[in-house]
């Protein structure tokens, strides 16, 4: 066996029979007279090798032809490594090991010895031409061999983590089948044995492209999913080994029955597993495919944010390193506002902006790490540009990844609201405080939904929002929240206590994306900014739907309620009014401006004196008659008229008459006057 | 009102133009409750036009909210204060800057709505004209020289002003028509001196002036009117421009332009060289604050009607271009309709209690049964309802105020704002009439 030989300038190094008159091991053969293995260095050998073996029977050497012997002791002799021997030689050869292991090895205990360094080389070649199609024959060949040795030291058997050809390995099923005897659960390793050997699965590309990932996470799912591991039941049928023999003088199969039970196929263990496995490489899928694309990027932010969040946390990575050098600042902080660069300069692709898809894989990731970042585009933010600015904030392992419909309407609102107060360049503190009691009155909001919005917030002031595309987050708020969003959005804008020209163009712009009519808008802006002293500013509007309280109902006759305090207020107000108004009207006053300088009596001269006492005669004169008498005394009636009432109202603090054509004289004025 | 007896002459009038549905033309003080800062801030206003000062309101107000009396208020204190007053409604005829006539027919309008303290309905301007003339007179008896040369001397510093040069030609007309009995002289100086000519021809014809008063020059011409006033002996001159929301609707975005520049115009002189001038314009919120066609659309005003940032937390600051009147509370009519029972009742609080304060309080429960907020909203039918059940009860003894209160009937109000603008819509020529009563 292990004695060289040299046949047609060949050296072989043994593991082959070489002769003449070696009979098949089946005496009674039909086709055969000599063992087929055998290489009788009698016959012709060809120089060089020519001709494909690609199918013989029964295959013999001492049916080859000149050239394909050539092939085969080319082959033995170049130590059985050429990868691109055809399958036959490899069979032949194969044959003869095979006789050796199963037949001579009962009759000579030379064979027995030789059994061992028959196995290696099996174990080598199956190796070498696994890939090929013998490679089964092979592998039942070395089971059937090795059999009874593993049964016999079970405990040392590891799972294996590879098939070879068709069948499940036998160490899984033997691992499995004496862990069902002992009613053992199945532990994690070797679930994971199953998944990857088992003929019962088949593990899709992320499994492939990404094993580590993926057994990482199998494991990590199992324990989950089973923390006492799958409980194994034993089954009737025990694990057999059917070898059928290269070696066409051998005969019959060659079979090995354990008295362990075959479950490896038993519905309890391959529903389960399989359902987990598949979970698993739906997890790893978008992490598998980017791999696909790119893949020498497992480094890659990109990357690395597709990984389940488990994965991430145990995974070593200089990028995500750097990431979570950021994230740490928020143990000090609840908030860190940065430049956008610091955290997505690795991410920014060829464009110079950061892709959708990407900002929200960089949420995601920084999610994993337990902050939050706005603006998230998961939330409807806004993408994190270059050369802009980004908030992080501390966000709990379990927070939502979308939004809930409350948080997208409270974030609307506070956008827009942002955008009113940024409208005239500054934000005074009046208008930030209310912003923020906004963001912390909002009902029905998480704590992890108001922690973002305070960043939101943070960050809207930092980068003013515009109102491009503003529609889109109106239809956030639903119509019957409009109005109340309305009188809040005004309520910012008057915060201050001004209203710039800038501020009402932006709320005249999102009050037409809200659908309210305008003239509403400025009736709320007047509203308010008239005497802002008694009003309180309106944060939210009482809503009348869901009630916490039931209200009694008021009494429908008391439906006027006249305010005591107002009243007093403004009677006291009134009283100022009329002082002011009774100095101004009791007419007690001295003249500023002399009227006419005079020496006749009442400080009119003689001309309007004599007018004066004429027109105080008659109780009514036509204008007709104003006129003759102003023209005696060479006046002109209507200054005349208008210098004689100045006096009357400067002395006793009303007219001396009134009226056009007919003209009413008051003679009791005249008499007061003249007294 | 304490410390005021209520003439009877000006009760009457004040219970027959709120019975109409009128803000009164006299004793508006009778009846004005609260506004004491926004009152106060125009007296001031006032009194700095009176002392050769100028001064630019912008009154805002929504409809109902009685900016239409609070004009009609401060229009007395400024006669009272010896100002004359000049004041129209704007509409889509009548405008502060035009080229097709409109700015001369708010001239015209303006000038036909003179006042002074005697002649508070309007048609001022002959008294205007003869105060100057008759102080003119006596000045040249004292001096002994022709009237004239010292009506000439007086009118001197006009002719430093644009347009000043004909003002005093024409103020010289009046003059020469009186001294030679020339009435139809005295009539077409008077025209001409309230726009009423419309072509320089017939000007020259009529008195030999080369220029007339038209949309380019209407302000000129009020600033030489405010100067001619002060030079008549009279405080100065107050414009007071209601409606001006009739700008906002222009629908040619140039027109607005135009006129809200005419406006900036004003401002900006008001605040520097005008003298003896003041305006009041008084405008709903949109007029102001619609960033399209409002005042706010207008940049350059921006920055002039910016308001003081330091007026917050419920400080108020009246100080600047703007004025805000609040809509009128339920409390507001409740003391309004007080004072209007006391005004009933002669000026005396209390007495003669035909109408007591519950009955108040009961009339305008079954106003608001009646027609809703819209009682103290846009409180003329409510006012104009209570004159009446006052006039019942005053006029029959044994009824109770309460046996009436079940036959109240009220009118619905409309905005007129809200409804569409005709063209040819030449709204109240009656400036005294609160609201075109559309139906």
């Amino acid at each position: 066996m292990g004695a060289e030989a040299v046949v047609a300038g060949r050296t072989l190094d043994g593991l082959v029979y070489v002769g003449r008159d070696l009979g098949p091991v089946i005496e009674r053969s039909y086709w055969l007279d000599i063992e087929p293995s055998l290489i009788d260095p009698t016959l012709s050998v060809a120089d060089s090798p020519h001709g494909d073996l690609d199918y013989a029977w029964p295959l013999a050497y001492e049916r080859l032809t000149a050239g394909q012997r050539a092939a085969y002791l080319d082959w033995l002799g170049g130590g059985r490594q050429d990868p691109h021997i055809g399958t036959a030689y490899v069979e032949l050869f194969a044959a003869g090991l095979e006789r050796r292991a199963l037949a001579d090895r009962l009759r000579s205990s030379a064979a027995s010895d030789d059994l061992d360094p028959i196995m290696r080389e099996l174990t080598r070649l199956l190796e070498l031409y696994k890939d090929q199609g013998q490679s089964r024959r092979l592998q039942s060949l070395v089971d059937v061999l090795r059999a009874p040795l593993l049964e016999e030291r079970i405990d040392d058997v590891e799972p294996p983590m590879e098939r070879r050809g068709w069948d499940s390995p036998l160490e899984l099923r033997l691992g499995l089948g004496v862990r069902a005897v002992r009613g053992e659960p199945l532990p994690a390793e070797w679930a994971l044995s199953w998944a990857r050997c088992s003929r019962d699965l088949w593990l899709r590309t992320p499994a492939q492209r990404c094993p580590i990932e993926f057994d990482e996470l199998f494991g990590l799912r199992y324990q989950q999913h089973y923390p006492k591991g799958l409980k194994l039941k034993e089954l009737k049928q025990r694990i057999t080994v059917e070898h059928h023999p290269v070696n066409a003088g051998l005969g019959n199969p060659v079979r090995w029955v354990s008295k362990l039970p075959d479950i490896i196929g038993a519905a309890h263990i391959v529903n389960p597993l399989r359902r987990l496995a598949e979970s698993c490489t739906d997890e790893l899928d978008a992490y598998s495919r980017f791999l696909g694309r790119q893949p020498d990027s497992k480094d890659d932010l990109r990357a690395l944010a597709l990984l389940p969040r488990e994965l991430l946390l145990s995974r070593g990575s200089e990028r995500l390193d750097e990431l979570r050098g950021i994230v740490s600042q928020l143990a000090v902080a609840e908030h860190v506002l940065l430049r956008a660069e610091t955290v997505i300069a690795p991410l920014i692709g060829p464009s110079g902006k950061l892709a959708k898809k990407d900002a929200v894989g960089l949420a995601r990731l920084l999610a994993s790490l337990e902050a939050g970042i706005e603006p998230d585009a998961r939330f409807g933010g806004d993408m994190p540009t270059p050369g802009g600015s980004l908030v992080l904030f501390r966000l709990s392992a379990d927070a939502a990844g979308a939004p809930t419909p409350e948080y997208s309407a409270a974030a609307a609102l506070l956008y827009m609201a942002v955008a009113v107060a940024t409208a005239d360049d500054t934000v005074s503190a009046d208008e930030e405080h209310l912003l923020r009691a906004h963001v912390l009155d909002t009902p029905g909001l998480e704590q992890d939904e108001r922690a973002r919005l305070v960043a939101y917030l943070k960050w809207l002031l930092v980068q003013p929002p515009s109102l491009r595309g503003i529609s889109s987050r109106v239809a956030q708020i639903q119509g019957g929240q409009r109005d109340d969003v309305a009188a809040a959005l005004v309520a910012i804008a008057g915060a201050d206590g001004i209203v710039t020209p800038s501020e009402v163009r932006v709320l005249t712009k999102l009050f037409s994306a809200m659908g309210l009519a305008e003239s509403h808008l400025y009736t709320q802006l007047h509203a308010m900014t008239v005497d802002p002293s008694d009003r309180p500013v309106t944060v939210r509007v009482a809503r009348p739907g869901d009630p916490e309280y039931a209200l009694p109902q008021a009494a429908p006759e008391a439906n006027i309620v006249l305010n005591r305090t107002l009243i007093t207020a403004r009677l006291a107000e009134t009283a100022t009014v009329s002082a002011l108004l009774a100095g101004i009207f009791a007419g007690d006053e001295p003249s500023a401006a002399p009227l006419v300088e005079t020496e006749g009596a009442l400080g009119l001269d003689h001309p309007h004196y004599e007018f004066l006492r004429r027109l105080a005669e008659r109780a009514v004169w036509t204008r007709a008659e104003v006129e003759s008498v102003a023209a005696d005394l060479r006046l002109l009636p209507d200054g005349a008229l208008e210098t004689i009432n100045e006096v009357a109202f400067e002395s006793v603090g009303a007219p001396i008459w009134h009226g056009e054509d007919p003209l009413e004289v008051d003679a009791s004025v005249f008499r007061e006057m003249t007294s | 009102m304490e410390g005021l007896e209520i003439r009877p002459r000006d009760r009457d009038a004040i219970l027959q133009a709120l019975g109409s549905g009128v803000v009164p033309r006299v004793g508006q003080q009778y009846i004005q409750v609260g506004r004491a800062g926004e009152l106060a801030a125009l007296v001031r206003d006032i009194d700095r036009v009176a002392d050769g000062g100028s001064a630019l309101r912008l009154v805002i107000g929504e409809y109902g909210a009685g900016k239409t009396f609070f004009l009609h208020l401060v229009r007395s204190i400024a006669l009272e204060r010896r100002l004359v007053t000049a004041h129209a409604d704007l509409n889509p005829d009548r405008r502060l800057h035009a080229t097709g006539g409109q700015a001369r027919a708010l001239y015209q309008e303006l000038t036909a709505n003179l006042a002074t303290r005697s002649r508070p309905d309007g048609n001022a301007m002959p008294s205007l004209v003869e105060r100057f003339v008759a102080t003119a007179l006596t000045e040249a008896t004292q001096l002994a020289q022709p009237p004239s040369v010292v009506i000439a001397a007086r009118l001197e510093v006009l002719s430093e002003y644009v347009g000043g040069y004909d003002f005093a030609q024409v103020i010289s007309a009046y003059w020469r028509g009186h001294d030679t009995g020339d009435e139809l002289l005295k009539q077409d100086a008077v025209r001409w001196l309230r726009g009423e000519f419309s072509t320089r021809t017939d000007a020259r014809h009529a008195l030999g002036v080369r220029t007339i008063v038209d949309d380019a020059t209407v302000y000129d011409h009020l600033k030489l009117l405010a100067i001619f006033c002060r030079l008549a002996g009279f405080a100065g001159l107050l414009v007071v421009l209601d409606e001006m929301v009739n700008l906002y609707k222009l629908g040619s975005g140039r027109a607005r332009a135009a006129n809200y520049e005419q406006i900036l115009r004003i401002l900006n002189d008001t605040l520097g060289q005008a003298e003896g001038i003041g305006f009041i314009m008084a405008g709903t919120p949109d007029f102001f604050l619609d960033t399209r066609k409002g005042l706010y659309s207008y940049p350059a005003l921006e920055g002039r009607l910016a308001e003081n940032p330091y007026a917050t937390g419920g400080l108020v600051d009246y100080s600047g271009p703007i004025l805000r009147l609040g809509n009128l509370t339920p409390e507001d009519l409740y003391l309004l309709l007080q004072k209007v029972r006391d005004v009933d009742a002669g000026g005396r609080p209390g007495d003669a209690a035909v109408m007591p304060d519950e009955g108040v309080v009961a009339f305008m429960q079954r106003c608001s049964d009646r027609v809703g907020d819209a009682y103290f909203r846009t409180p003329r039918s409510s006012i104009k309802a209570f004159v009446s059940l006052l006039a019942v009860l005053d006029q029959n003894q044994g009824v109770r105020w309460n046996d009436l209160l079940g036959g109240l009937e009220l009118e619905e109000e409309q905005n007129p704002d809200l409804e569409p603008l005709s063209g040819d819509d030449a709204a109240s020529d009656d400036d005294d009439e609160l609201v075109a009563f559309r139906l």
